[in-house]
C-alpha cells in the first residue's frame, strides 16, 4: 500500500541536496532540515490521516527560512513531479544498503559532504525514521480490518514472515487485489503469486526480479520474455555472471543508446547487483557518455539513472553540446534545464550559448517560431537566453524583409509579428526575462515605426502600439514623419497620441505611482505638458479626489514645474501638491532640490525646504539607526560599575569592587543587601568626529546631494559634542566646532542651502580639523571624514596636514563619488594619512561602509 | 549614560498586562495598595460647561457600557486590598477565561503546523508584522494544548535589546546567596526554566530583537533540551517542553537579525501576513463584541485600514489593532449619537486612529496621507 507520494527519506535528502546546489539558495540548509521534513511528514500523516504531494511541498517550504521559501517551493514541486512516485518508495531494506534503488543513502549523504563524525548520528536518525515509515507503509487500514477477520493471516502468521511466502505476499499485495481466504494452504498461495508473476513477464518492474528469484521463476522468465532487459537480468540473477551481463549491456548501448540506458536503469533498480556490479554499470554509463555523438538527452538520461552529475570534462561537453544542435530544440532544452534544476548546473545556458555561436547553421534546420515559443514560455535567467531570443527575432525580421518586396506589405507583416510577440510575452513566467523581451519589443517597434512606408501606416502603427502600452520614441516618430513629408501639426498630433493616452490614465485616476513613473520615464514631457498634467490631476470635478500619485511621480521629474503649476491654481492645489511629495525613496526629491531650487519662487521655496529638510533628517536618522548606531549607543564601549538590581546577570557581579565596597562599609553577612553588590556594565566611550565637505564648483548637482546626505547621516549618528563640521571651497566655512553648541537641524538647514562654487583649497579645512582633534585629545577614537571629489588645487600643502593626522592617530577617511573624482590625487592623499578611500556609488551604501570602518578601529 | 536594565519584576508585569484577555480599556481605577497615601479631602472637580442634556447622554452611555459594567462588577466582587491579592485574582480569571479567536485561512494552517511541530519535537517560529496575531495565536495554542495534555504551563517573554540571559534562566538573589549559599532557595527561576521543568510551552516573542549574546542562551535548550543554571547544574526539560518563536520580518526598521545559529534551530517557519478581506473583517467583528457596527461600515473600516498597506507614501501600515480600535470606537459613537451620519463618524474617528497607527515615508505629512486615504474610501467632503 502506498501511503506517501514519495519516499520521505529520499525526498528530504534529495530536496536539501538540490537546495544546497542551487545558486539562488540564500541560506544553505543543514541536514537538520531533512530530519525535520521527515518528522513533519509523520506528524502531518498522523494529524490528517494522509500526506499528499501538496503536503510534501508545504512541509519542504515551511521548514525553510523565509528567504528560501520561494525556491523551496519550486524545487520540491519539481522533485515530486519529476520522478515516478512508485519508484522511490521505501523498501523494507535498511537505509545503509540500497533503499533508494540506484541511489544509495550513502550517495545522497556523500553529496551533502558531511563531516564523517556527523554521519553516524544522522544515520541513526534516519534509520529510525525509515523504520517508522516502513511500518506506516505496511499499515493499510483496509488490510487491518481484513486481517482481523481473515484466518489466512492468523493461520500462517509465522510462515508469512519468511521467504518465499513473505515475498509472495508482498508481490501479490503490490500487483493484485486478492481475497486471501481463497487460499487453502500455502502452496495455493505460492501458486497464485507465481501465476501473477508469469502474467507480468515482459512488463516486469525492477524489484520483480528479486521476487522471481525467491519464487523460483528465473528460468521461466529468461525463456519466455521478449524483453532484453528482463532476459539479461534474470540470467544474471541466476548465474551471477557479470561479464556476460556487461557484454550484453555494452552491445546494446552501442546499438541503441536509449535502450541500453533502459537496461542499466532496470538493473540498478532491481536491487540485485552487489556493489561491484553497481560500480561496473555506473562506470560503463559514464564511459558511454564520453563516446562521440552523444548529446544532451544522453547526459540527462544517464544522470537520471546515476542519480548524480556525471561531471563531464569541458572538452567532451563541448562536443556533446555541438552534437545536440541536431536534436529537436524543445527536448534538448528541457532536458538540459531539468538537469540544471536537479544538479544545480548550467547546461541549459551552455546549450543556448552553443546555439548562439552556431546560430546560422542551427536556425536553418529548426522552426524559429517553435524555438521562440519554447524560450518564452520556459525562460532561464541568462544573457544567453536574451541573446538567442534576440538572434531569432532579428533573423525573423530579416526574413520578413527578404520575403516581401512591397514596403507596405513589410509594414503589415512586421506589425503582425510584433503583435504576436507582445501576445506571447504574456506567457513568459519570469519577470526579468519578460522585461528583457519588452525592451527587445520596444527596440523592434522603434525600428519598425522609424522605417514606416507611408504616412498612414506610420500613424496606425503608433496608435495601435500606444493602445498596447508601448510608446515609440518621440524622436523616432518625428524623424519618420518628416521623412514621409508629414506636416508639423500632423506629427505633433501623432506624438500627442501617446501623451493623450497618458492623460487619459491620469484622468481615470486608477493607476499607481509606479505606473505613472514608468510612463514618465518613456515620455519625457515638456514643461508645458507637465503644467497641463498637473492641472488635470488637481483640477478634476469637485467631488473627485485629486490624483496625487501622478503628482508624486511628476515631482520627481520636475519639482519646480509641478509646484509652479500648482501654485497658479491657488492655495488649496498647492497644499495638495505638497502633500503628494515623498512617494519614492526621497532621494529623487532631494536631487530635485539641489537641481531646481533656484527656479522656485521664494515663497514656496521655504515651505519646500522644510519638507526636504525632513526627508534629509528622516533618511539620516534611519540610516544612522540601522547601521551606524544611534547617538546613544555608539560603537565604543567602556566599563562602569553600578549596584545590583534584581534580574541582573549574577555572573556580572564584580567581586573585587564588591569586596572592597563591603569592607569599606563595614558590613557583616547579616546586614548585606542586594545594593551592596556591584555589577560591571558597559557604556559608551568618548568619540570625536570631524567632517569636511567639499562644496567647490566641481561638486555641483548629484555629487553634492549624495555627499550632503551622507553628512546628514553622520551628523545624526554622533552626539553633538562629539562632532565638528565645516564646508570648504577656496575658503572654509566653519559650521560647528567641537565645543560649540549648534542645533543639528540648523546644520541640515545649511547643508540644504549649499551652492557649489569656487575652487578647491583643502589645506585650511584640514588645519582646522587638526585643531579640533587637539581640543579633544582625550577621546579614544578620532575619526576624520573628508567628502570631496579630490580635484584639489593646493595638493602639496595639504599633504603636510594629512601627515599630522596620521601621527596623531586620527583615522582618516576620504569619501569620493564613484564617477567623477581624481584617482591619482585621492590615492596619494589617503596614502599620506594612512587612511581609507571610500568610493561611493550611491548614498545607500554609505552607512554600511562607514560602520565597517568604525567598527574596525 | 548607562541604560538601567529592566528589572525582572517589571518584565513580568509587562507580560502579565499583555496576557489579559479583556479589551484594552485603560486602567483608570487604580488598585489601592497598602502604601497608598490617604485620600485627598478636596479633589479638584472639573468644571462642566456642556449643555445638561449632552452630559446626561454621556452618563447614560457610561452606565450601560459593557466595558464599565464589567469593571464595576469586578470591583464590587473583589475589593482587593493588596497588590498580591489583586495579582492572584487576576491570575485566576486569566485561567478561567476561554480565549476564542478567528481561525480561518492562514491562522488555521499555522495552528495545524504548530500542533504537528509540537508532536515531532520541532520548534516553529511565527514571522509577521506587528499586530498580525502572533501572540494571540500562541495563547490560543497554549490553551488548546492544555486541553489535550492537561498541562497548562505557559511562559513567555518579549525580548528587546536589554533582555539578558538571566531574564530567561533566572538569577540568584545575592543577599540570600551569601547567607545560604548557591542553593535552589536563593534562586529565582526565570520563565524558560519554569517552562522546561513543567514540560510546558515557552513563547519567545520578538526573538530577533534579543542581542546575539542572549539569543545564544537559547541554543542549548533548543538543541539539547537542557539548560545550564550556573552553580546549580544542568537542568533537563521534562517531556512536553515546547518552544515557539515569534518575530517581525527583519526588514522592518528597529529590528535586528536572527543569529545564524539560532536560525538553524528553528525548523518550521510560519509566515503570517495581513489576512484576506473576509478574515480580517471577521477578526474585527470578533474583537468588537459589545456595540456592533453594521456590515457596510465594517467593510469601510477594512478598506481604510487595508489602503494603508498599499499606499505608496506609507512606511509602516496600520495593523489589525487599528481596525479593531476603529470598529469599537465607531460602535460606541453610533450608539451615542444615533442621528449622526455613519460616514461622518467614521471619518473623524479614522483620522484619529490612523494618526498614531501609521508611519509615513520621509518628508511626508501624516495628516495629508490620512486625508487622502479617507477621501479615497469615503469620498471627499
Ligand atoms: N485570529 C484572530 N482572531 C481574533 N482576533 C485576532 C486574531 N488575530 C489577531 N487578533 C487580534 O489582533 C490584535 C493583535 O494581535 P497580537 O497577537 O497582539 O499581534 P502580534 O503579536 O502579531 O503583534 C489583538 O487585539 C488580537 O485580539
Ligand atoms: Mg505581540
Amino acid at each position: 500500500m502506498i501511503i506517501f507520494p514519495q519516499s520521505p527519506v529520499w525526498f528530504s535528502l534529495k530536496f536539501i541536496t538540490a537546495m544546497r546546489n542551487h545558486e539562488k539558495c540564500m541560506y544553505k540548509p543543514s541536514i537538520r532540515q531533512a530530519i525535520a521534513i521527515c518528522k513533519l511528514i509523520i506528524a502531518r500523516f498522523m494529524n490528517r490521516g494522509q500526506c499528499e504531494i501538496a503536503d510534501f511541498v508545504e512541509i519542504a517550504v515551511v521548514t525553510s527560512p523565509l528567504e528560501n521559501q520561494a525556491l523551496a517551493r519550486k524545487i520540491a514541486t519539481e522533485l515530486l513531479s519529476y520522478s515516478d512516485p512508485t519508484k522511490n518508495r521505501v523498501s523494507s531494506d535498511t537505509l545503509k544498503s540500497d533503499m533508494f534503488g540506484s541511489e544509495t543513502a550513502q550517495d545522497l549523504l556523500d553529496e551533502l559532504t558531511l563531516d564523517l563524525s556527523e554521519l553516524d548520528e544522522i544515520y541513526d536518525d534516519f534509520e529510525l525514521l525509515d523504520n517508522f515509515f516502513n511500518e506506516l507503509e505496511d499499515l493499510d487500514l483496509e488490510q487491518l480490518i481484513d486481517e482481523s477477520l481473515n484466518d489466512f493471516f492468523d493461520k500462517f502468521a509465522d510462515q508469512l514472515e519468511e521467504d518465499p511466502y513473505k515475498t509472495a505476499l508482498k508481490f501479490i499485495d503490490n500487483n493484485a487485489v486478492a481475497n486471501f481466504n481463497q487460499f487453502k494452504d500455502l502452496d495455493a498461495f505460492l501458486d497464485y503469486a507465481r501465476e501473477l508473476l508469469k502474467k507480468k513477464i515482459n512488463h516486469l518492474e525492477p524489484e520483480d526480479i528479486d521476487a522471481a528469484e525467491k519464487l523460483g521463476m528465473l528460468d521461466e522468465i529468461s525463456s519466455k520474455t521478449e524483453s532484453l532487459k528482463e532476459k539479461l537480468m534474470s540470467q544474471l540473477a541466476k548465474d551471477q555472471n557479470l561479464d556476460a551481463f556487461k557484454k550484453g549491456l555494452e552491445e546494446r548501448l552501442i546499438e541503441n543508446s536509449f535502450e541500453g540506458l533502459n537496461i542499466a536503469e532496470f538493473a540498478l533498480k532491481s536491487n540485485k547487483l552487489n556493489q561491484q556490479g553497481q560500480n561496473l554499470i555506473k562506470d560503463l554509463l559514464k564511459q558511454n557518455l564520453s563516446k562521440s555523438n552523444k548529446n544532451l538527452n544522453d547526459i540527462f538520461n544517464t544522470s537520471k539513472i546515476l542519480g548524480m552529475n556525471p561531471k563531464i570534462a569541458q572538452k567532451k561537453l563541448d562536443n556533446i553540446l555541438n552534437t545536440s544542435l541536431k536534436l529537436p530544440f524543445k527536448d534538448a532544452y528541457n532536458n538540459a534545464k531539468n538537469f540544471d534544476q536537479y544538479f544545480g548546473d548550467n547546461l541549459s545556458e551552455q546549450y543556448l550559448n552553443e546555439i548562439n555561436e552556431n546560430f546560422e547553421n542551427f536556425n536553418r534546420r529548426q522552426s524559429s517560431a517553435d524555438i521562440k515559443d519554447e524560450l518564452i514560455n520556459n525562460p532561464i535567467k541568462s544573457p544567453a537566453w536574451r541573446k538567442l531570443i534576440s538572434n531569432i527575432i532579428d533573423k525573423d525580421v530579416e526574413a520578413i524583409n527578404k520575403d516581401y518586396n512591397d514596403d507596405q506589405m513589410i509594414d503589415a507583416q512586421m506589425k503582425n509579428y510584433i503583435d504576436n510577440l507582445i501576445e506571447s510575452k504574456k506567457g513568459c513566467s519570469d519577470l526579468s526575462c519578460q522585461s528583457q523581451l519588452k525592451s527587445k519589443v520596444s527596440e523592434l517597434i522603434n525600428k519598425t515605426v522609424g522605417g514606416a512606408a507611408t504616412k498612414d501606416s506610420l500613424s496606425t502603427m503608433v496608435k495601435d502600439f500606444n493602445k498596447k502600452g508601448f510608446t515609440p520614441d518621440m524622436k523616432t516618430i518625428k524623424d519618420a514623419g518628416t521623412r514621409l513629408g508629414m506636416t508639423e501639426t500632423e506629427i505633433l498630433n501623432l506624438i500627442e497620441k501617446s501623451y493623450k493616452a497618458f492623460k487619459q490614465l491620469v484622468k481615470e485616476n486608477q493607476s499607481t505611482y509606479k505606473t505613472y513613473k514608468d510612463y514618465l520615464d518613456q515620455l519625457g514631457l515638456t514643461p508645458e505638458q507637465i503644467d497641463e498634467v498637473v492641472k488635470l490631476a488637481l483640477g478634476g470635478a469637485p467631488q473627485k479626489p485629486p490624483n496625487l500619485d501622478v503628482l508624486s511621480a511628476l515631482s520627481e521629474k520636475n519639482l519646480a514645474q509641478v509646484l509652479k503649476s500648482a501654485e497658479e491654481m491657488g492655495k488649496e492645489a498647492l497644499d495638495m501638491a505638497f502633500s503628494s511629495l515623498g512617494a519614492g525613496s526621497g532621494l529623487d526629491l532631494l536631487e530635485q532640490w539641489f537641481y531646481s531650487r533656484h527656479n522656485i519662487s521664494a515663497k514656496i521655496k521655504q515651505r519646500l525646504k522644510e519638507i526636504i529638510k525632513q526627508i534629509m533628517i528622516d533618511l539620516g536618522i534611519n540610516a544612522a539607526n540601522s547601521l551606524i548606531g544611534t547617538a546613544k549607543s555608539g560603537p565604543l564601549v567602556e566599563n562602569i560599575v553600578i549596584p545590583y538590581t534584581l534580574g541582573d546577570d549574577f555572573e556580572l557581579i564584580d567581586l573585587e569592587e564588591t569586596i572592597s565596597n563591603l569592607l569599606e562599609g563595614g558590613k557583616t553577612v547579616n546586614t548585606i543587601t542586594n545594593d551592596d553588590f556591584l555589577v560591571s556594565k558597559t557604556t559608551d566611550g568618548l568619540r570625536c568626529l570631524v567632517l569636511e565637505l567639499d562644496v567647490s564648483g566641481s561638486m555641483s548637482g548629484n555629487k553634492l546631494s549624495q555627499m550632503a546626505l551622507c553628512t546628514t547621516m553622520l551628523v545624526y549618528a554622533f552626539k553633538p559634542e562629539e562632532l565638528a563640521l565645516t564646508f570648504f571651497e577656496s575658503n572654509t566655512h566653519k559650521l560647528k566646532n567641537l565645543d560649540e553648541e549648534v542645533e543639528l537641524e540648523k546644520v541640515v538647514d545649511e547643508l540644504l542651502d549649499i551652492t557649489a562654487r569656487g575652487g578647491t583649497c583643502i589645506n585650511h579645512a584640514l588645519k582646522w580639523a587638526n585643531l579640533q582633534f587637539e581640543k579633544k585629545a582625550r577621546s579614544k577614537y578620532k575619526l576624520n571624514v573628508l567628502f570631496t571629489d579630490a580635484d584639489v588645487f593646493d595638493f602639496n600643502n595639504s599633504l603636510k596636514e594629512l601627515k599630522i593626522m596620521r601621527e596623531k592617530d586620527v583615522k582618516f577617511v576620504m569619501v569620493v563619488p564613484k564617477f567623477g573624482f581624481s584617482p591619482v590625487m585621492a590615492n596619494k592623499m589617503v596614502k599620506e594619512a594612512d587612511g581609507v578611500l571610500l568610493t561611493l556609488n550611491q548614498w545607500r551604501d554609505f552607512p554600511k561602509l562607514i560602520s565597517e570602518i568604525i567598527s574596525n578601529q | 549614560m548607562a541604560k538601567k536594565p529592566i528589572s525582572k519584576n517589571n518584565q513580568q508585569n509587562k507580560a502579565q498586562k499583555e496576557t489579559k484577555t479583556t479589551p484594552p480599556t485603560t486602567t483608570s481605577t487604580k488598585p489601592q495598595t497598602e502604601q497608598a497615601p490617604p485620600k485627598k479631602t478636596t479633589p479638584q472637580k472639573p468644571t462642566l460647561q456642556k449643555p445638561k442634556e449632552k452630559v446626561l447622554d454621556n452618563l447614560s452611555i457610561l452606565k450601560t457600557s459593557p466595558y464599565i459594567q464589567q469593571k464595576r462588577e469586578s470591583k464590587a466582587n473583589q475589593k482587593p486590598n493588596s497588590l498580591k491579592e489583586l495579582f492572584e485574582q487576576n491570575l485566576l480569571s486569566q485561567k478561567e477565561e476561554r480565549l476564542e479567536i478567528v481561525l480561518t485561512g492562514q491562522y488555521e494552517r499555522a495552528l495545524d503546523l504548530m500542533f504537528e511541530a509540537d508532536a515531532s519535537n520541532l520548534y516553529p517560529i511565527l514571522v509577521g508584522p506587528p499586530g498580525i496575531g502572533k501572540t494571540t495565536l500562541c495563547r490560543y495554542y497554549a490553551q488548546s494544548r492544555a486541553e489535550i495534555t492537561g498541562n497548562d504551563s505557559f511562559e513567555w517573554i518579549t525580548f528587546d535589546e536589554s533582555t539578558k540571559p538571566a531574564h530567561l534562566i533566572g538569577s540568584f538573589n545575592p543577599a540570600t546567596t551569601i547567607q545560604k549559599g548557591f542553593s535552589f532557595e536563593a534562586f529565582n527561576s526565570g520563565p524558560l526554566i519554569k517552562a522546561m521543568l513543567n514540560g510546558g510551552l515557552f513563547l519567545a516573542n520578538e526573538v530577533n530583537r534579543a542581542t546575539e549574546y542572549t539569543q545564544n542562551s537559547l541554543l542549548e535548550p533548543l538543541e539539547e533540551r537542557t539548560l545550564s543554571v550556573p552553580h546549580i547544574g544542568r537542568v533537563k526539560a521534562s517531556s512536553g517542553f515546547f518552544f515557539i518563536g515569534a518575530m517581525n520580518p527583519s526588514e522592518l526598521v528597529g529590528t535586528h537579525r536572527l543569529g545564524e545559529a539560532l536560525k538553524d534551530r528553528f525548523n518550521v517557519w510560519i509566515e503570517l501576513d495581513y489576512p484576506d478581506k473576509k478574515t480580517e473583517m471577521k477578526i474585527i467583528e470578533h474583537n468588537n463584541p459589545y456595540y456592533k457596527v453594521e456590515e457596510s461600515i465594517l467593510e469601510k473600516i477594512y478598506l481604510i485600514i487595508n489602503r494603508t498597506r498599499t499606499h505608496h507614501q506609507i512606511q509602516t501600515p496600520a495593523s489589525l489593532r487599528s481596525g479593531i480600535a476603529l470598529a469599537r470606537l465607531t460602535g460606541v459613537a453610533q450608539k451615542r449619537n444615533a442621528s449622526e451620519e455613519p460616514n461622518k463618524i467614521l471619518r473623524n474617528l479614522a483620522s484619529n486612529v490612523l494618526y498614531g497607527a501609521i508611519q509615513t515615508k520621509p518628508g511626508v505629512k501624516t495628516k495629508d496621507v490620512i486625508n487622502n486615504i479617507i477621501a479615497q474610501v469615503l469620498g471627499s467632503i
